[in-house]
């Protein structure tokens, strides 16, 4: 079975159009805050109306792959679209708001409307409701390599038949308190910015007409406790052991830091210098820019090392 | 509304080898299993943290927990917050069970969770806001890292496959546990490490009590009476494998799993849809994966959380699996026992399944006095001997999850 990408969305601090987005990249302007972003904009729904920016994020990104993929609400070719969301630190804003109304005030002083909103899937839940989207709906957590999960987890749900298509999105809010705990400890390079936005990918069936490209090969995943372990576990992993077999050289590696990969040859394209450090919205981002950037047939091999868990590779074919 | 992904049915025989558990009832199997036979409920005022502003001021706690495993030294126990601690125990009794304690295990880690650490971020949170100490800082912040504590979990049991951490709210880890059997069933995995885990945290709490959705007085589940319910914290890992790998090497099993089923209610972020109809397709979806029919059902375990909403809405969805079977079929929720455990729910109401079946009892519905009519279901207020061969068990969530699976006798 393969597994092809029928459409994609982004929100990023460079714009929401992909090609404007590469382009200004490619400028070379970097950017790291996300201006207001609506989903009204995209998708009218009471559901939105007191939701979190993560929120608006998610579904302007989802609803944006949806209208790519050629798919209008409720599309009855698709009777069975699942929702897959990746995150890495979830909806802070409202849940630090909600804390501190408690600390200071009391449970009198916590807004029930803020509670639901706090919660890790209330995004992914929110798109099913004002997309249509009934097929499986599930959000994972994790580091930067959520991403990936979430597109394996996808292949999984459409080679089971369990959904005609799913859509994987990874949103991220940025989060003073959280900046200034991985300045604080050194937990990220400090050229690096933090960041926020969304990406969403939309992946179908093989008899769905591919519009960006397949999915040649995606991890699960591999844990790292040691960084010296990276080099060798990324080595091994099945993405990258598959675009180092392939008879037609790859193109381009999309990667999340300084992987040390050598695929002679190929463009290495590292999307944080312009976007920031945006946890699993970033990993998916460089899936996206990667394919953008790539020819038509070719390969392009995106990698990953998240902050503290798994490091994992997807290869993805233009 | 809803069907959440087609039926399948299991390619394979997935069987559970091992089972953990940590709830206010105790640690370990038995404890909770006596809790669950006399109908002791762990309900108690909360300690944990201070609720005086709260309308509910129980909830269900875990004691001090010791450190029961020499694979964690202990001085990293002492630093370990209390939601990983709660998991570890669950995970060295599953595997001790699973007899899988001996060199690396190659086996993903599927674990569900609503809240994961977020205690340790409050506790940043609150020094931050009144200006206190931040010395324990950096511990705080990792722990509050979502995949912090299955990180905990492959590193102290030495398990080598990748981490799966869901957060589908209160059906987080129903959803791990069926997912996990799909990647079985599949020929995906032939052993994965299931469960879920959640402690009790300042969020969750007022969150819940900020709906009205927490109990002033009893945790009711289907009763007249019934105004809200009760939270918990636990912890609860199955070990799941292939029938063959099991048979092979000669591990006990202890129940099978035939059938998962999800679905969505696109009605409400916190409210079910009122006619039940996601929880509908949810049982039906593990009944058809299974091949089972409704009428071989003998137990349900229901979500129950006895808010009025949830085991209205429960209460017409199994009416309608069950048809004419429901006045005779037992349903009960054990949450009046347990609590509410959240994210580690699924999980947790898993393994009382499993132990209803192996024990050949129906777990007690505490505190039902008064039925309801719009609950009309058979519910036992006390523990019942009984005849189990296959057992549903309900979970459902905020963001209109619906999780059902079904555990049978191998």
């Amino acid at each position: 079975m393969t597994v092809t990408i029928t459409g994609i969305g982004v929100v990023t601090p460079l714009g929401l159009e992909v090609r404007e987005v590469a382009e200004r990249m490619a400028r070379g302007e970097r950017a790291n805050r996300v201006g207001p972003v609506d989903a009204a904009q995209f998708v009218r729904s009471d559901r939105l109306r007191r939701c979190t920016r993560i929120t608006h994020f998610a579904v302007a990104a989802a609803a944006q792959a949806v209208r790519d993929a050629g798919l209008s609400i409720g599309d009855e070719s698709y009777p069975r679209v699942g929702v897959i969301s990746a995150v890495s630190k979830g909806p802070i804003e409202y849940s630090r708001k909600f804390h501190a109304q408690f600390v200071r005030g009391g449970a009198k002083g916590a807004s029930p409307m803020l509670f639901p909103e706090t919660v890790a899937n209330a995004s992914a839940s929110h798109i099913a409701s004002v997309l249509g989207l009934t097929g499986p709906n599930t959000t994972l957590f994790g580091d930067a390599a959520v991403g990936f999960n979430a597109l394996a987890m996808a292949r999984d749900f459409l080679k089971w038949n369990l959904a005609d298509a799913v859509l994987v999105v990874a949103p991220h809010e940025h989060d003073d308190i959280f900046e200034d705990a991985y300045r604080r400890f050194r937990w990220l390079l400090p050229k690096i910015g933090f960041s926020e936005g969304a990406a969403a990918l939309l992946l179908a069936r093989d008899e769905a007409t591919p519009h960006w490209g397949e999915i040649v090969e995606v991890d699960r995943g591999q844990p790292w406790r040691r960084r010296s372990e990276i080099p060798n576990l990324l080595a091994a992993a099945p993405a990258v052991s598959s675009a180092a077999r392939l008879q037609v050289p790859l193109k381009t590696l999309s990667v999340s830091g300084d992987e040390k990969l050598s695929f002679p040859g190929a463009q290495r394209l590292c999307i944080k210098d312009s976007l920031g450090e945006a946890f699993a919205a970033g990993a998916l981002w460089q899936v996206v820019f990667g394919l953008q950037q790539a020819q038509t047939h070719d390969n392009v091999l995106v990698t990953c090392v998240g902050l503290n868990e798994q490091v994992s590779a997807v290869l993805v074919r233009r | 509304m809803v069907d959440g992904g087609g039926s399948e049915t299991m390619n394979a025989r997935v069987v559970v080898t091992g089972m953990g558990v940590v709830t206010g009832c105790g640690t370990g199997q038995t404890a909770l299993r006596d809790a669950l036979r006399t109908g002791r409920s762990s309900v108690r005022p909360m300690e944990l943290f201070d609720v005086s502003t709260c309308r509910c001021q129980t909830a269900a706690q875990v004691g001090t927990l010791e450190n029961s495993s020499d694979r964690i030294p202990r001085k990293a126990w002492r630093r370990l917050d209390r939601v990983s601690k709660m998991l570890l125990t669950a995970a060295q009794e599953a595997l001790e069970e699973a007899r899988l304690t001996s060199g690396p295990i190659h086996a993903p880690l599927v674990l569900g969770s609503s809240g994961g650490g977020i205690r340790s971020g409050e506790l940043y949170h609150r020094a931050l806001l009144q200006n206190q100490s931040r010395r324990h800082a950096a511990t705080w912040l990792s722990d509050y890292l979502a995949q912090q504590q299955p990180l905990h979990v492959q590193r102290f049991f030495d398990v080598t496959g990748p981490i799966l951490t869901l957060a589908n709210a209160c059906a987080s880890s129903a959803n791990a546990i069926g997912y996990s059997a799909q990647l079985i069933a599949h020929g995906e995995a032939d052993c994965v490490i299931a469960g879920g885990y959640d402690a009790l945290c300042e969020l969750i709490f007022v969150g819940f009590d900020s709906l009205m959705a927490a109990t002033p007085t009893l945790c009711r589940p289907f009763d007249k009476r019934r105004d809200g319910m009760v939270l918990g914290e636990g912890a609860a890992v199955l070990v799941l494998e292939t029938f063959e790998r099991a048979s092979a090497r000669h591990a006990d099993i202890l129940a099978e799993i035939r059938g998962y089923g999800q679905s969505i209610d696109t009605h409400h972020i916190t409210q079910p849809h009122p006619e039940g109809d996601g929880a509908y397709a949810a049982m039906r979806l593990a009944c058809e994966m299974a091949g089972v029919e409704a009428s071989e059902i003998d137990y349900i375990n229901a979500h129950g959380t006895a808010t009025p909403q949830n085991d209205a809405m429960e209460a017409k969805a199994i009416r309608r699996l069950l048809g004419v079977r429901a006045a005779d079929v037992p349903v009960s929720s054990t949450k009046a026992i347990t609590g509410h455990t959240v994210g580690a729910a699924g999980a947790v109401e898993a393994v009382i399944s499993i132990l209803a079946l192996k024990n050949q009892f129906v777990p007690p519905n505490v505190n039902f006095e008064s039925p309801d009519e719009g609950c009309a279901l058979n519910v036992p207020a006390a523990a019942q001997p009984r005849s189990l061969r296959t057992v549903l068990s309900n979970s459902f969530g905020f963001g209109g999850l619906n999780a059902s699976l079904l555990f049978s006798l191998p």
